[in-house]
């Protein structure tokens, strides 16, 4: 299940907003800001570190979603 | 009655009714909570090698393309790629974990009604009696019983007349029916709404210096 973030643009402070599984396979994702160029991606060297966090953040929702239902 | 139907409401277990589902709610606030901190001081950060066991936020490499300016003021057609080291902390939603809000709200209706109906229709037929009898013959007795104290007596005969009346009579009831009815009605409904607490400050401010602090380097060639 793909999570839904965002990031604060480096260049302007506004939000990058991504998708968790659109970003482990490689898609850069622009800034919100229409003035700004900015795209950032994430390295193919770091893909594993972040699959395993969001991976282990999904199970904490899944957690909390079981015990709120 | 109101009185009873109140009472209707004293054996209802009102702490469990509302303490049980809040109680519930806070211990799973609680525990995740818990597991959100273990999740962020495991994942989200290591230790140190240079310093013992002090923990430093976990880093995550992005590559940054942007446009720049050229030499002659022109836009480049190109974007230049450059690295960025992001802490993984601030690529998670950890606000999102909470139990936003928690309704509780039940309805207890409790009604009561009585009604009651009497009809009577009662019929009488009066049949002649004594006192009911009446006779012109008396009066009439009477009447010249009392000329004769002022005047001669009359040379004609007496006459009576003996007159009898019967009464038929109806009683009818109908009309005023007794008619008793009564409702009560109450309703007792509790809404409970918890939100969601903000992040810690310590949190807030955490990423708030990771968010200032990213600076593009340019990728080595």
């Amino acid at each position: 299940m793909s999570i839904k973030s965002k990031l604060d643009c480096p260049e302007c402070g506004a939000p990058i907003y991504f998708e968790s599984n659109l970003l482990l396979t490689g898609q850069s994702f622009s800034c919100s800001n229409s003035h700004c160029d900015v795209s950032i991606a994430l390295t193919a060297t770091d893909k594993e570190v972040v699959s395993d966090a969001f991976s282990k953040f999904e199970q904490i929702r899944n957690t909390a979603s079981s015990q709120a239902g | 009655m109101n009185t009873n139907i109140a009472s209707q409401f004293s054996g209802l277990p009102m702490k469990a009714l509302i303490g049980a589902p809040l109680k519930a709610a806070t211990d799973a606030n609680a525990m995740i909570a818990n597991a959100q901190t273990q999740f962020i001081l495991t994942t989200c950060f290591e230790k140190s090698n240079d310093s013992g066991n002090q923990l430093v936020p976990k880093m995550v490499n992005f590559t940054l393309s942007r446009s720049v300016i050229e030499k002659d003021g022109s836009i480049s057609t190109q974007p230049i790629k450059m690295d960025i080291s992001i802490p993984l902390m601030t690529l998670i939603p950890i606000n999102s974990l909470a139990i936003e809000k928690l309704k509780v709200s039940f309805n207890m209706e409790v009604k009561s009604s009585r009604e009651i109906k009497k009809k009577e229709d009662r019929e009488q037929k009066d049949v002649p009696s004594k006192s009911r009898r009446t006779t012109m013959q008396g009066r009439r007795q009477r009447s010249t019983h009392g000329k004769k104290q002022n005047s001669e007596p009359s040379s004609k005969p007496q006459q009576a007349h003996d007159f009898e009346t019967e009464l038929h009579g109806s009683l009818a009831k109908s009309a005023q029916g007794e008619q008793q009815s009564s409702a009560a009605h109450a309703s007792y409904e509790v809404t409970l709404e918890a939100g969601q607490l903000p992040l810690p400050n310590g949190i807030t401010t955490i990423l708030e210096i990771f968010s200032k602090n990213m600076m593009p380097l340019p990728s080595k060639q």
